[in-house]
């Protein structure tokens, strides 16, 4: 897909989202978020566990993410995207509480057989039982890769990699410049490449 | 002759390197938010839990605030106690015998005065310089 192409698309993302908050906002009622709720939810959740490192944790984080954003629906401004301010939000509470349980390189609790989350393979390969061991092992070592990164770094590889932002976004996100986000990708790059590097 | 090494080959080598890492982020599966978390969260969206979480907010504001002024004071106390200069310490009253016109002043150490009060000003001419003389009173009735 081009980036013309995803123009569009992103547009009609974005009024989407603008047509979920008036409806919100003009219903008043938790039901009326709740649309919105669904349409985000898995993301806030996977970035949030991807940060913290625990999926209980990231359940927690998850919900605080949509009370605060319920509360301060009427002060979103529409000078950024809905979508931008729901991450930002949801990077600023995981990293807090990343930050709060004062270990910054644990290593994560994803063992085989343990439910860190429900989740789908990846595409294109086949659900045999040696791949999913094979699977399982390599999820576990880039968790433990990413769970090693500072937090900084951690917010900038999960919003690219395993949400997909473009540098812009994750710009609007952490409230810094682009090449700021290009510096701390870089600097991510080369630890997690030394430290994966038997999968690469 | 031989052939020159080309400096781009190590750019060339690290790229696709750096392809496979970015293609093996990318391919991790997406978590996916536990079902019933949206019940979780209608619950905390409800009136009354929105008013018992205003109520913590005020509390903690409340605490917050109280903290600050105390540990605003405790500095302004510090800062105070740090610049102010030491006040001397009076010298003890020491006995102190003139032979003015009026008479002997004697200083009874018990009762810590002197005894003709009319004298406590020539004994100021006489203490030493510095000492601190106080005057309270008329007649025997002291410092």
């Amino acid at each position: 897909m081009t980036s013309g192409e995803q123009a569009p698309d992103r547009a009609q993302e974005d009024a989407l989202d603008l047509e979920l908050v008036e409806r919100v906002l003009g219903e008043g009622t938790p039901e009326a978020f709740r649309p919105l709720y669904e349409r985000y939810k898995d993301r806030v959740y996977n970035t949030a566990y991807r940060i913290t490192g625990d999926a209980n944790l990231a359940e927690d984080v998850t919900h605080d993410v949509f009370i605060r954003v319920y509360e301060r629906l009427g002060q979103f401004r529409r000078r950024s995207r809905f979508s931008s301010w729901l991450y930002r939000v949801a990077v600023n509470r995981a990293t807090d509480v990343a930050r709060r349980r004062g270990r910054e390189r644990w290593l994560f609790g994803v063992r085989l057989g343990e439910r860190p989350g429900v989740g789908e393979p990846a595409s294109g390969a086949e659900a045999g039982p040696a791949w999913a061991a094979e699977s399982a092992e390599v999820a576990e070592e880039v968790a433990r890769a990413v769970a090693e990164l500072s937090l900084k770094l951690r917010g900038v590889v999960v919003l690219r990699y395993f949400e997909g932002l473009s540098y812009e976004e994750i710009a609007a996100v952490i409230g810094r410049s682009v090449g700021t986000v290009k510096s701390r990708l870089s600097r991510a790059h080369q630890r997690l490449a030394e430290r994966l590097q038997r999968f690469c | 002759m031989g052939k020159e090494a080309d400096p781009g080959d190590g750019a060339r080598r690290e790229r696709p390197r750096e392809e496979q890492l970015e293609q093996l982020l990318r391919s991790e599966r997406r978590m996916q938010a536990p079902p019933g978390l949206w019940g979780r969260v209608a619950r905390s969206l409800s009136p009354e839990a929105a008013a018992g979480r205003r109520l913590v907010r005020r509390r903690r504001y409340l605490v917050e605030g109280l903290v600050g002024v105390a540990a605003s004071v405790l500095v302004m106390v510090g800062v105070w106690w740090w610049w102010t200069p030491a006040r001397p310490v009076p010298p003890r009253i020491e006995r102190a015998v003139a032979e003015p016109a009026g008479g002997p002043v004697v200083f009874d150490e018990e009762a810590e005065t002197f005894g003709q009060e009319h004298l406590v000003y020539e004994a100021a001419n006489v203490l030493p310089e510095g000492m601190i003389v106080m005057a309270a009173g008329e007649g025997d009735e002291g410092w």
